[in-house]
């Protein structure tokens, strides 16, 4: 071993090491320590007045109290595999121009193959984790030119908003693809809003329109599938760079020329792996892979889909590991039931609690629950709205994030709802826009009895988690802006 | 923007994934790559780099925490960058470190260190060691910081710097001892 090899092993230590030692501990002394606790006396007194001060007050409908207001009530409904409508998230702006500081084309060395299109489902479908659309192929592997034990027919899916992409009318591809899903991969279908699963599923190891699929026709490089892409994105220095790229694909480690032949791009695909220093994740992972152990196996089974028990997938892998994330999702919404399984060691990690049949027998119905939620568009209730002081604010609009939550054997469902604004200053040098946030949150309980929250007497109840925001309220007296 | 904004970005293919990476993280990835290289030039261009490590790495990754997953590729690449370059002008914070921990080397130890399981070892080590202990190494031996900014970042002296320093590399040879990495 030499000193070189701990330096280097550095760079893996656990994560949360490196960001906490930028935190600096200063000298403490005497005085310091008793102003603090001068400091906290303060505090108490400030809250103990709050508290009292709030007691007996009537506050508008929409302003939360830290006990939590009592709200409206809600009828309750099982959980089954159908999408509630409030549970598609709002359609994603396309991808416009590309990534105009880098090379327009890339293909990288992961999963690569040369494939078939069998079909391109005619539906849309949505992850719920990342909350995007997308459009599916179904592939016909012909050739595994990188990585193991593939299937012989796979899926693909790319985002709807690469408008352009058009995988049917071709021959055969090349693909460079990362797995992201093994058996039982759900995805929503849009149109009949029901739960789909696929038996694996693949995504462009780079967008499906930036070179990580490559047409072809009679055997040679179709250049139309890249044409028809580029239409969609009137950018000069892209087709430069494309262009550099047909040039002198060995420089740019791209599989084709303007001319190549199918057996061309593949030996060149060959040759550019054998000069590959770092192999990245190619091989195909079964579900025999990720539920190796016993543990595993019963878990297993607990992941299978059935009436009111779905689980998004989420596969991440790098060159030393995998591990595979399930979050459970009642009707689209999504819940605190995430459990992860390292695949190399098999170990198990599971965060919340699980949800019983029981529990999903009853539950408080989140879509009822948002239609009888009424907000002010001019009444936030944490900001303090400024007009013309120090730049103008227009209401846009309210988001709502709808989730179900499990804490403590109590079964919650929550609705969070965010008036969104938007903050303009034509005066400043540099004339901006900027949104702002406010938000407050309705929890529904088993009886369908719901309260109105604010941020820190619902962490009280949920503890941290990730539906409550953390963004600082805005506050244009001051010209603080925050995200 | 969170870093679960960010990555959701990432994921969806957005250019705006980069730009909400430099506005979040760009200072920290310059600062972990100038202190390796002590070239601005060249911590820029890393930094770039670093970018388009991330776009390809995600997705399929979601890394969390955001920041020490940027941190991690700045840091290799600006190793590998360093690497690059003739012994004559290797130098800098990175040069010292490895002279440092040469004396945290057990004896006997296999030329070829399993990196992962190394790597296993050093955050067992570094979870044992005090927490400013601690800080200070990864300080020293993660971002390659001068002994003199490490001394005014935790108000310290020097020469207590560097006989903290001293002290953890001697723990962790013991360390490496007992799990097998020499004698």
């Amino acid at each position: 071993m030499k000193s070189a090899d701990i330096l280097y092993a550095m760079n893996d230590i656990d994560p949360h090491l490196i960001t906490d030692a930028l935190t600096t501990t200063k000298p403490k002394f005497a005085f310091r320590k008793l102003f603090l606790i001068a400091a906290c006396f303060v505090l108490l007194f400030a809250l103990l007045l709050s508290l009292f001060l709030f007691m007996g007050k009537d506050d508008s409908p929409l302003t939360p109290t830290p006990q939590g207001k009592p709200f409206d009530t809600v009828s309750l409904i099982e959980a089954g595999d159908s999408l509630a409508d409030d549970a598609i998230p709002p359609y994603q702006s396309e991808i416009e121009g590309g990534m105009a500081s880098y090379a327009y084309l890339t293909f990288d060395l992961t999963t690569v193959i040369e494939a078939e299109v069998i079909e391109v489902l005619p539906d849309s479908f949505i992850s719920l984790d990342g909350g995007r659309y997308y459009k599916i192929a179904h592939l016909l592997v012909i050739d595994s030119i990188n990585g193991e034990n593939l299937p012989e027919e796979i899926y693909l899916r790319y985002d709807t908003s690469e408008r352009g992409v058009q995988l049917e009318g071709y021959d055969s591809f090349l693909f460079s693809l990362d797995q992201v899903g093994i058996e039982n991969h759900l995805m929503f279908n849009a149109n009949t809003k029901q739960a789909t699963y696929f038996p694996n599923m693949f995504i462009g190891s780079w967008a499906i329109s930036y070179g990580s699929a490559i047409a072809f026709t009679d055997g040679k490089v179709d250049l139309a599938f890249f044409d028809r892409i580029f239409d969609h994105k009137s950018n000069p220095t892209l087709d430069e760079m494309r262009e550099m790229v047909f040039d002198n694909p060995d420089e740019y480690k791209f599989p084709v020329d303007r001319e190549s032949t199918i057996e061309e791009a593949k030996e060149r695909i060959a040759s550019f792996l054998e000069k590959e220093t770092i192999k990245r994740p190619c091989d195909y992972l079964t579900a025999e892979d990720v539920f190796s152990s016993d543990e595993a196996k019963v878990l297993q089974s607990y992941l299978a889909p059935s009436k009111g028990s779905l689980f998004t997938q989420n596969l991440s892998r790098s060159t030393k590991s995998a591990t595979i994330t399930y979050t459970r999702v009642i009707n689209g919404f999504s819940t605190n039931e995430v459990i992860t399984i390292d695949v190399n060691s098999q170990t198990i990690t599971e965060k919340g609690e699980r949800f019983t049949q029981e529990d999903l027998s009853a539950l408080p119905d989140l879509v009822s629950a948002k239609k009888q939620i009424t907000l002010d568009p001019e009444h936030p209730p944490h900001v303090k709205l400024t007009f013309g002081v120090r730049g103008s604010v227009r209401f846009r609009t309210f988001d709502y994030t709808l989730v179900y939550r499990k804490i403590n054997g109590q079964v919650y469902g929550i609705i969070r709802a965010d008036w969104v604004f938007t903050y303009s200053n034509d005066d400043r040098e540099e004339p901006f826009r900027h949104d702002f946030r406010d938000d407050v949150y309705f929890l529904y309980n088993q009886d369908g009895n719901g309260w109105l929250y604010d941020r820190d007497s619902l962490q009280k109840i949920l503890g941290e988690d990730s539906i409550i925001g953390t963004n600082r309220y805005f506050d244009p007296d001051n010209g603080i802006w925050w995200h | 923007m969170t870093d679960e904004k960010i990555v959701a970005l990432y994921w969806a293919r957005s250019e705006d994934a980069i730009k909400e990476t430099d506005k979040a993280y760009g200072t920290y990835c310059h600062y972990i790559a100038y202190n390796i290289l002590r070239e601005k030039e060249d911590a820029n261009e890393t930094v770039n780099d670093t970018y388009l490590k991330a776009w390809q790495s995600m997705p399929p990754q979601k890394p969390n925490p955001l920041k020490a997953f940027l941190g991690r590729i700045t840091r290799q690449l600006s190793i590998n960058r360093l690497e690059k370059k003739t012994a004559q002008k290797r130098g800098g914070e990175f040069a010292l470190s490895l002279e440092e921990l040469q004396n945290a080397v057990p004896d006997g130890s296999p030329d070829l260190a399993d990196q992962v399981a190394l790597a296993d070892a050093l955050t067992r080590f570094l979870h044992a060691l005090p927490i400013i202990q601690r800080r200070v190494f990864i300080r020293r031996y993660w971002y390659l910081e001068s002994i003199g900014e490490i001394a005014d970042a935790f108000s310290m002296s020097e020469s207590k710097v560097k006989s903290t320093l001293m002290r953890c590399r001697q723990k962790l040879k013991q360390h490496l001892i007992k799990e097998g990495f020499g004698r």
